[in-house]
């Protein structure tokens, strides 16, 4: 079981705020979109045999006192024990998600370095990372329109169709309700199987 | 004359010490008690919250050089036949030459920004960067190039952990926004020393080209006084970010309360290429438009301090209203809007008849409100012709002087008493395995490569680079398309040399920049300085300051081509860093920094520090000296900073310089590298390495005619001197040269075939090591620390 | 006389030396806004993209410029075979635009992915070596190469590994030769790790065309090496020798470099009058 890290910035997000411009332009007659949000997702991996409880606590103090993952004056962030995450990562009242991860790499063997470097933690095996846009779409019928919105927003195709991801260079899964943790962290260990655009 | 004001004052006029100090800290000021009077008297009465904080920025220490004004005034000299604007503006500006007919200047200026970068490093050395350019562009001109000087904590010491995440940050920092912009990095220098371990030094510095008859003032101009002049203001909403210290500090602490923005400078690097462009058809306009106008960058103290200071240095008055300002979303008082160090903005002063075409340049043509939310370029002032300074809100006045009384700064003298003589340092143990030692040395954190640090930053963009940072003592660049002129680019500064001996090391620290730029040909125009030191009310940091400047100032004056009895090097621009300290009180090493400005005729007789090879010998001027004060040497075979320094003859030197220089303009030398932190053996090294490249041209060097010192002293030496390669051919002519100018020269080595380094001492190998190797290990050594 | 638009997205920053570049060969070069109106950009004959960080590379880099009116317009340009070459962050624009590789004109087929080298995450500015190949760009891009020839090129990027996640999309690249400019190490052959390597890219790939070979994505910087003073003295090989040869010669450092190639075939493509001579 893996420890979560989730940041997001609580300065104006202006990269979230032009994707919402955008969105505006590509969601087909009838979706409204309210509001964009996006959240950095980290997962902290045990090494095998080995517990996160082993490295939550000085990870926590890391995040907490360092600059290593979040700068507080410009970012808020949830710590998620492995013990306390609870079974599954749920959309935000109103919202739906779309998550995505490098296509190649399912480990960040850099920043483990680095972290490894400015905060040795022992057990720790593995970093993954994703990141999560959350979106408030309106459908005609009040309903979030989460399918037609993730075609016209999420994988892009064309310059007409699709935004938020780049489907050669990342792979993505929707979250349109409370998703496993499981599941996830399956997701985004597993190889990404070829694509090829409708 | 005394102005009343309706809004709510401060009642400091009838409060006792205890009251005074408890409204100080409630309203999060640091005014001294002795300040708050003389505000009172200045004022004639109890001021409004918004006087009192600009009171405050403009009595920092930061703003009003209030210990160190005097020192810089009575030591350094700031006039010579090159400069055109010396301190005084956010810039200085210096004669560079003419281009078919126009007359071009430089532009530099040179910041720190320490404690943001120790705080928050990434946005702290993003912000560094931010300002220094921002300095640079209000004189007019185009930003051309970025350096910076780095000074941290020991990498692999107590605070190992920390010390490595403030390098990494400080360099994304740097490489994220200097990218962004499209300005080259052009140098800078890395030091490491425990003594940096709790307050890192981020020097920052930019370079600017501009028509000499388009340099732009920071004032007022005079034809205000013919015709109606607005202040419009451009660039990012005005928000609360960086408004005062003391609400960083609690910002920290106030993690979640905040909606949608933080506390800190926050830097934008996209905007301020946005507006660099707009700036750029702007002030296009206005001068083909033929009206007189100031311009100024917003920076510590915002709104108020700029269009005080716009006012009062073109002898007006002016009216803001903060009403008009355009803010982040959300309430903020007036003390904020006026006063917070919201980044990415500037200030013009133009014609009202101008003002409507002009906001359109910045809002329309190049789109300020689409490309970033909220950005805009605004009317928010007019100038008066009076003396009078009013900021308005809601109609209201919250602030209402003459301009002169919110200008008028203020002084403070500081004690100064010499620190007691170090205890001597003991004598160096001799080195028994040379190979190994010389391994050790050219893998140490103050000599190993700095390439993987430089691969982040952007040496190419703008395409005017002739010699890289790292490829030469000094960057070359080519700035005027199709022009030959040149010029050269340092910065330099030695800690330990300085703690050593603030006199003598700050005077090696103004002979090792100006010896930089000699070592590519260039002839030094100009220096700029930025004194980062501990606590100026300690009496003796405080005379290692004075010490130190007065040091700079005669290096400045003697080591000027026609030495003191030319013009001298000026200091055109620089910075006071005061309280660099640990939070246990422990200061950092006294740290002057100094860049130095250089102009080539014609860059291309400029030399880069690698090898070319061939039938070629290598040359060295300035002998061995056994004195290792501070050396690396002595770091690293005794853990000691301290010692003797290496002489310093001024006279010699400067002779030296202008010798190596001539040697360089007439096409006799092939590569020059001056020598400094590990000595003759290092110089050697990097030379036959050569800069990225990494060529890897073989060389020898026999060093039994170095003098009768133990052979790590002749290797490690850092005595000043230059080594030089020259074709074998032309050895005669080069050494005539020499003798010429009265300055020592001797054949010291030569070039090989094999790709070997070889150190030889009475015809026994010290040091016999394979280049490549020796490339690989030293590209390797600061890697841990910064990917 | 050639006229090319030279595009200025909000957050490009090699605007200038990009103009002057195309000026030393002959060709007309003029700044275009993005916000001009479209119809601007239809008068002129062909299209560079400079490099920079258009919109900040919100969201990713290119992926709201793709889709800016102008470069709608741009791309209708192209399919009259107009050429159009983007460097860098104009590389990542024409990917997310379709432009390129194009086999299906309009689908994104392609990613401008952050680099891959071990150890080395970020951006990365260094100088390399390419080498053209045969493709259909050839006629367009690097007619001014001779066979074989080994170009050194600065590089100044984090997201330049060109990738695909469709095998057809990666065999037609590689078998119709769109892959025109590949990382190579000194000697010619392919690059096999980093730094030749320096991005992970597929197939080596530092330029992709179009299959009709008029649309180019390079990631490195023929602008930032248009004149000989731009290669590092210490540089290896013929360039290098060029480089040192021409110390102290004033007019020698302004003539040509390595990166002139480019420019110098799109001159003759569009039929402009090359002068041999330096930027003046």
């Amino acid at each position: 079981m893996s420890a979560v890290l989730l940041t997001r910035l609580k300065i104006s997000d202006l990269t979230a705020l032009t994707a919402l411009d955008a969105a505006r332009g590509l969601l087909p007659e009838g979706i409204a979109i309210a509001r964009i949000v996006r959240e950095e997702l980290y997962l902290f991996e045990p090494e095998p045999g080995a517990a996160a409880a082993a490295f939550e606590a000085p990870l926590a103090n890391a995040i907490e006192s360092s600059n290593f993952f979040v700068n507080p004056n410009k970012e808020r962030y949830r710590f998620l024990r492995a013990a306390e995450r609870g079974d599954s990562l749920e959309p935000p009242d109103g919202a739906w998600g779309i998550l995505a991860r490098p296509r190649g790499e399912t480990r960040d063997e850099g920043l483990l370095v680095r972290l490894g470097r400015e905060h040795p933690l022992a057990g720790l095996g593995a970093i993954r990372r994703a990141r999560l846009w959350w979106l408030w779409t309106k459908g005609p019928g009040g309903d979030p329109a989460a399918r037609s919105s993730y075609e016209a927003l999420g994988p892009v195709s064309g310059t007409r169709r699709g935004l938020l991801v780049n489907p050669h260079a990342e792979a993505s899964l929707t979250i349109e309700r409370a998703v496993p943790w499981r599941e996830l962290e399956a997701f985004l260990a597993d190889p990404a199987p070829a694509y090829r655009a409708a | 004359m005394q102005r009343t004001v309706e809004v709510p004052t401060i009642p400091f006029s009838s409060a006792d010490p205890a009251a005074v100090k408890a409204f100080l800290a409630e309203a999060g000021l640091r005014l001294a008690p002795g300040e708050v009077t003389r505000m009172l008297e200045l004022l004639g009465r109890d001021p409004t919250r918004v006087e009192a904080t600009i009171f405050d920025t403009m009595w920092s220490e930061h703003c009003s050089y209030k210990s160190s004004r005097w020192v810089l005034k009575a030591f350094l000299p700031t006039e010579s036949p090159d400069v055109i604007l010396g301190p005084g503006e956010d810039a200085g500006v210096v004669r560079f030459g003419s281009h078919r007919g126009v007359e071009y200047a430089l532009v530099i200026a040179h910041e720190s920004h320490n404690h943001p970068s120790q705080v928050v490093p990434v946005e702290g050395a993003a912000t560094g960067i931010g300002g220094i350019v921002r300095d640079v562009n209000c004189m007019g001109a185009e930003v051309i190039g970025v350096m910076d000087a780095l000074r941290f904590g020991d990498p692999e010491g107590a605070r190992a952990g920390s010390v490595r995440e403030i390098v990494r940050g400080v360099i994304d920092g740097i490489w994220q926004y200097g990218d962004a912009l499209g300005v080259p990095n052009v140098g800078g220098d890395v030091f490491f020393s425990p003594r940096f371990d709790e307050n890192c030094l981020v020097n920052v510095v930019a370079l600017g080209l501009v028509r000499a008859d388009r340099v732009v003032r920071s004032r007022v101009p005079e034809e205000a006084r013919r015709e109606p002049y607005v202040l419009v203001l451009i660039g990012k909403p005005t928000d609360e970010t960086g408004f005062g210290g003391a609400s960083f500090a609690s910002a920290i602490l106030d993690e979640g309360a905040e909606g949608q923005r933080g506390h800190v400078q926050v830097p934008d690097p996209f905007l301020k290429r946005v507006l660099f462009e707009a700036n750029r058809a702007a002030l296009a306009w206005l001068h083909g438009q033929g009206v007189a106008f100031g311009f100024k960058d917003l920076g510590a103290g915002g709104i108020a301090c700029a269009s005080s200071e716009l006012a009062a240095a073109g002898g007006f008055g002016m009216d803001v209203d903060l009403d008009r300002v355009p803010t982040a979303p959300g309430e903020y008082p007036a003390e904020v809007i006026a006063c917070s160090e919201t980044q990415e903005r500037f200030a013009l002063v133009v014609p009202e008849r101008v003002a409507p075409a002009l906001l359109a340049i910045y809002n329309e043509d190049y789109a300020l409100p689409l490309v970033y939310h909220g950005a805009a370029a605004a009317v928010v002032g007019r100038v008066r012709s009076d003396d009078r300074y009013r900021i308005l809100r809601g109609g209201q006045p919250v602030c209402d002087a003459a301009v002169e009384v919110i200008t008028a700064g203020i002084e403070h003298r500081r004690a100064e008493k010499p620190r007691g003589a170090a205890a001597p340092e003991p004598p160096l143990p001799p080195v028994r395995d040379h190979e190994a030692f010389f391994r050790r040395m050219a893998v140490s954190p103050n000599v190993a490569s700095r390439e993987p640090i430089l691969r982040y930053y952007d040496t190419e963009v703008q395409a005017r680079m002739v010699i890289r940072a790292g490829e030469a003592d000094a960057a070359v660049l080519a700035p005027i398309p199709g022009s030959p002129l040149g010029c050269a680019i340092t910065v330099d500064g030695n800690p330990w040399y300085v703690a050593a001996d603030p006199y003598w090391g700050a005077a090696h620290v103004v002979a090792e920049a100006v010896r930089n730029l000699t070592a590519v040909g260039a002839r030094p125009v100009a220096l700029t300085d930025c004194l980062n030191f501990g606590n100026p009310e300690d009496p003796e940091v405080f005379d290692e300051f004075v010490r130190s400047v007065k040091g700079l100032g005669d290096a400045a004056r003697a080591l000027a081509p026609m030495g003191v009895a030319g013009p001298p090097i000026a200091v055109v621009s620089g910075n006071v860093s005061f309280y660099n300290e640990s939070s246990s009180g422990r200061a950092i090493e006294p740290s002057p920094i100094v860049a130095a400005l250089g102009v080539l005729e014609d860059y291309s007789v400029a030399v880069s520090t690698a090898l070319r090879g061939g039938e070629s010998v290598l040359v060295l001027t300035g002998a061995r000296e056994d004195r290792t004060g501070a050396s690396q040497l002595r770091h690293l075979l005794t853990g000691g900073t301290g010692g003797a320094l290496p002489t310093l003859d001024f006279d010699l030197e400067r002779r030296r310089m202008n010798a190596v220089r001539e040697a360089i303009g007439a096409g006799l030398v092939l590569a020059c590298h001056d020598i400094s932190e590990g000595g003759l053996a290092i110089a050697a090294l990097e030379m036959a390495l050569g800069g990225f490249g990494a060529r890897g041209i073989g060389l020898q060097i026999p060093i039994s005619g170095l003098g009768g010192a133990a052979p790590e002293v002749r290797l490690y030496s850092e005595a000043p001197g230059f080594l030089l390669e020259a074709a074998k051919s032309r050895l005669p002519v080069l050494l005539a040269l020499f003798a010429r100018h009265g300055v020592d020269a001797t054949m010291i080595g030569r070039t090989i075939p094999e790709p070997r380094l070889r150190l030889l001492d009475a015809g026994t190998a010290l040091v016999d090591l394979d280049l490549a190797e020796m490339a690989r290990i030293r590209g390797d050594a600061l890697r841990p620390y910064v990917e | 006389m050639a006229r090319v638009a030279v595009l200025q997205i909000p957050g490009v920053n090699c605007e200038y030396e990009s103009v002057r570049a195309l000026e030393a060969v002959g060709i007309e070069a003029a700044i275009v806004r993005f916000n001009e109106p479209a119809s601007v950009l239809s008068e002129f004959d062909a299209y560079l993209l400079p490099g920079g960080f258009a919109f900040q590379d919100r969201i990713r880099a290119g992926a709201v410029a793709a889709k800016l009116p102008a470069v709608e317009r741009i791309a209708r340009e192209s399919e009259s075979g107009k050429p159009v070459v983007g460097i860098c962050n104009g590389a990542q624009v024409l990917v997310e635009a379709g432009l390129v590789p194009g086999l299906r004109p309009g689908r994104v087929e392609a990613a401008l992915a952050p680099n891959r080298a071990p150890r080395r995450p970020g951006y990365l500015c260094r100088w390399i070596r390419v080498r053209a190949g045969e493709g259909p760009g050839r006629g367009t891009f690097t007619s001014a190469l001779a066979a074989g020839e080994v170009v050194p090129l600065p590089i100044a990027h984090g997201e330049g590994r060109f990738e695909t996640a469709d095998p057809d999309v990666r065999a037609a690249i590689e078998g119709e030769g769109l892959a025109l400019l590949r990382y190579v190490a000194a000697d010619g052959a392919p690059a096999r790790a980093y730094p030749d390597d320096p991005n992970g890219s597929m197939l080596q790939a530092a330029g992709l065309t179009n299959r009709a070979g008029n649309v180019l994505a390079l990631m490195p910087h023929p602008e930032r090496a248009a004149q000989l003073k731009h290669v590092p003295l210490d540089w290896p090989g013929p360039w290098g020798d060029r480089r040192r040869a021409a110390a102290g010669r004033f007019d020698a450092l302004e003539g040509p470099g390595p990166g002139r190639f480019l420019f110098e075939s799109l001159a003759r493509r569009l039929g402009a009058a090359v002068p041999s001579g330096a930027i003046r």
